[in-house]
């Protein structure tokens, strides 16, 4: 008769190796994925330059000197000042209460419904990291063209609160490169997860799980990442393979969820 | 007896009648040899990997045709020559060869010379590649008589090619080459051996899924593939004794299956 614990020692370590095999290589494959994307966007959108900005082109105005953006849940700053040619404009709103590391005082009376010619603005970058920034204001068929043509439109969707986050995130990440510490991966994973940053978090989550595959915390937020970002299936059957594994409870409870389309 | 228990007993490798499953290739090539029993022919190679159902066939064809033929059945291989000489005195004279005594081997080709005509036997001989080169080559001296026939079972490996060639490329009649089970071989065959010792839930719970892995593990080789099964259950056995939550009895565990072929050494962790 065989040691049954060593071989289910050994099965548990096989089934590691099979798991892992099929995410790495849904990593390459997304990474390749995201490379092609961008050098085909990027190749795409060059010649269509021109179209970009008129298609963005709305109202037009004559006053501002200084433009701002605006975000329709109140969190956009005003980052742009605007050179006036009467031009046609991109129709462009800014908020004013957390406007002010960056609008010309001489402008504030006019920048409760300022109309910019966002292709002449003039860019001030707010005080936060560029990651941390996104483009906000513009139709979303037009957002990308938009993003790419004036990447430096940045406006904060954070409060101090989240710079906060950034920077324990930025501690937690040195930390993780100088001693690898699954804990480490693993509370990055979390944070990213609840961030909605779910190919951060599932990241972080092959991460612990390649120091670590014994912690189902991380497989779970792995599976939870993957099926937010549309892997479902992916999700589903790594969770089961797990389950297999472990007959964990949490896994079963997750896999349920997964299976019948149920938020989680 | 336990539930896996009988389960198990349906994979012990040895060569019974009882648990002979018919299958497409098995029934192709028993009937091409026993075809070939109506011909004159001298020497018949048999061959195929370990494991392709070369012994079985013999021993099918040799339990059908007993009482019609003078056949003989070699299931194990002799490896020296007194050895041999007793079993073809015994075999020819249908005698036991009397202790003390010595035969030289043209005593037996001139014996066949004298009952040529009035005899035909035919010896199955089964793992011959084992034999030394000298007794095969007395075997091809002893099947130019033509009243003794060989049916010789060979591994398919280099030993093949000094058998079929170096001794016996002129006298070989035919060949039959016996190839490992295809994917819906494999699970007709599985099926059958767990259905002839009346196990229907296992047999039903055995999915396309795990026949899969089966096939993958095992190259469709019948004895790799008793020899996973047989863990499997063995498996099965441990955990009903001490962890029953480990498994449920309305599915096959693939998670034994993989453990089996740990086991067994057909997957390397």
């Amino acid at each position: 008769m065989y040691d049954i614990p060593e071989l289910e020692k050994k099965w548990r370590k096989y089934k590691r190796k099979k798991i892992q095999k099929p995410i790495i290589i849904a990593s390459i494959v997304a990474v390749l994925g995201v490379g092609v994307g961008v050098i085909v966007s990027t190749y795409l959108n060059k010649p269509n330059d021109k179209v970009a900005t008129d298609n963005t082109k709305a109202e037009t105005t004559k006053k501002p000197s200084t433009a701002t953006v605006s975000n329709s849940n109140d969190k956009a700053i005003v980052i742009t000042r605007v050179q006036n040619n009467g031009n046609p404009l991109v129709n462009v709103k800014a908020t004013k209460a957390q406007a002010s590391n960056s609008i010309n005082p001489e402008q504030e009376d006019a920048q409760s419904a300022n109309n910019i010619d966002i292709s002449k603005a003039e860019i001030v970058k707010p005080n936060v990291p560029d990651d941390e920034i996104r483009v906000i204001g513009f139709d979303s068929k037009e957002k990308n063209k938009i993003k790419k043509k004036y990447e430096d439109v940045l406006i904060p969707k954070q409060s101090k609160q989240d710079i906060e986050v950034s920077e324990k995130i930025a501690e937690i990440e040195e930390r993780f490169k100088t001693y690898q510490d699954p804990k480490d991966s693993l509370k990055l994973a979390k944070i990213y997860y609840k961030k909605g940053d779910y190919k951060k978090a599932e990241s972080w989550a092959v991460s612990t799980n390649n120091i670590d595959g014994d912690i189902e915390e991380s497989w779970l937020i792995f599976a939870k990442s993957r099926a937010k970002q549309g892997f479902r299936k992916d999700a589903i059957k790594v969770l089961q393979s797990y389950y297999d594994e472990t007959n964990s409870p949490k896994a079963k409870a997750l896999l349920v969820k997964l299976r019948f389309g149920k938020p989680f | 007896m336990s539930y896996f228990d009988i389960a198990k007993e349906c994979f012990i490798d040895e060569i019974n009648l009882d648990s002979y499953v018919e299958l497409p290739g098995s029934v192709m090539a028993y009937e091409e040899l026993e075809m070939a029993f109506e011909k004159p022919f001298k020497l018949m190679l048999l061959y195929g990997e370990p494991g392709t159902g070369k012994s079985l066939l013999l021993k099918k064809i040799y339990e059908k045709k007993k009482y019609q033929k003078e056949i003989h059945f070699v299931d194990s291989p002799i490896l020296n020559e007194e050895e041999f000489f007793r079993k073809l005195f015994a075999i020819l004279i249908q005698k036991p060869m009397p202790k003390n005594n010595k035969v030289d081997f043209n005593t037996f080709v001139e014996f066949c010379k004298v009952i040529k005509g009035q005899r035909e036997i035919i010896i199955l001989l089964d793992e011959a590649q084992l034999y030394p080169k000298k007794i095969l080559e007395e075997i091809r001296v002893l099947s130019d008589t033509g009243v003794v026939r060989f049916v010789i079972a060979v591994h398919k490996t280099t030993d093949e090619d000094v058998i079929a060639k170096s001794h016996f490329q002129t006298r070989i009649w035919g060949s039959i080459e016996l190839k490992n089970a295809t994917k819906d071989e494999l699970k007709t065959y599985i099926h059958q051996r767990l259905l002839k010792f009346n196990q229907f839930e296992i047999a039903n719970q055995i999915k396309q899924k795990n026949i899969d892995f089966i096939y993958k593990i095992t190259n469709g080789n019948f004895r790799a593939c008793s020899k996973l099964m047989y863990t499997t259950f063995e498996i099965y056995q441990y955990y009903e004794k001490n962890d029953p939550s480990q498994f449920t009895r309305d599915k096959f565990s693939q998670k034994f299956l993989e453990m089996a072929a740990i086991a067994t050494g057909a997957i390397d962790v």
